[in-house]
């Protein structure tokens, strides 16, 4: 168990160019993520207080907007409308710290998958592009993991000590 | 991971969906100073309320007072609106009206157009 945490923690090692190229996207689409996109719609500490949401609620109207995508979204909506703003509200804070990148990464994966090929996709291509640009970057950082400008990176240093 | 997975699952069982309550909201309008009157609505940022289209108001007083209730599910504590009058906005550029929802799950609001309550 130890070593497959290790083996999700452990980025890949790449040279500083490449680092670099991995995390600014990342801390800034992070930021995108937690501040504009998820905190609207996920009760954080920096949501706008006229949206009246408790710390970790989602909002009332999105499991609604969820349900109507059909099929499995139908049959769980307040789980999957809560994963999905979860994923965008706390994991950009993960993106931005470099936390469990590759776990986080996989769940902005999962939920932009639906934000792009379920929701965007009847608005047209422009429509589905920023959708498709976090979703390149989070399968980008699946791969990579944090580089070594991230928490990650730190604590695979000290585990495997 | 075990960890992460239980600090999931606890975040997933202590926190979950906004509560959400009907609320009907009626909105009166005075128009008396406004000459010719076509149609009257009023938009807004909450379902069934939309920016893109007037939702109908219908006369009190012909010509003067128009009226619309609607109602809905929501979570939050108030929503924003605007009358449109013959397809004009009222305030334009400016703010929204903000309607605060009563306690009593009925609210009433009454307004003059283009003029602030």
């Amino acid at each position: 168990m130890k070593e497959l945490l290790r083996k999700i923690l452990t980025p890949k090692k790449l040279d500083l160019s490449l680092d670099l190229a991995v995390a600014i996207p990342r801390i800034v689409y992070g930021y995108l993520l937690t501040a504009e996109f998820g905190s609207p719609k996920f009760g954080l500490p920096w949501s706008d207080p006229d949206k009246n949401l408790g710390l970790f609620e989602v909002a009332f109207w999105f499991p609604n907007d969820v349900a109507e995508y059909g099929g499995i979204f139908a049959m769980m909506p307040a789980f999957l409308a809560w994963m999905a703003a979860f994923s965008e509200g706390v994991g950009g804070i993960a993106w931005i710290l470099g936390f469990q990148t590759r776990i986080f990464s996989f769940l902005i994966f999962c939920t932009m998958l639906v934000v792009v090929f379920v929701h965007q996709i009847q608005y047209g291509y422009w429509n589905m592009l920023p959708g498709m640009g976090i979703l390149w970057i989070s399968a980008i950082s699946m791969v990579a993991g944090s580089g070594r400008f991230g928490l990650d990176f730190i604590t695979s240093k000290l585990l495997s000590k | 991971m075990r960890l992460l997975l239980a600090f999931l699952i606890c975040l997933t069982a202590l926190s979950c969906v906004q509560k959400s309550h009907d609320q009907t909201v009626t909105v009166t309008l005075d128009v008396s100073e406004i000459p010719d009157i076509k149609t009257v609505g009023v938009r807004g940022s909450d379902k069934p309320l939309s920016w893109r289209e007037d939702f109908e108001m219908k006369p009190l007083v012909k010509d003067s007072l128009y009226t619309a209730t609607f109602s809905g599910k929501t979570g939050l504590l108030f929503t924003e609106i605007k009358f449109v009058v013959n397809g004009e906005f009222e305030f334009k550029d400016q703010d929204n009206r903000r309607v605060v929802f009563d306690k009593s799950k009925k609210t009433i609001y009454q307004a003059k157009f283009n003029k602030i309550n």
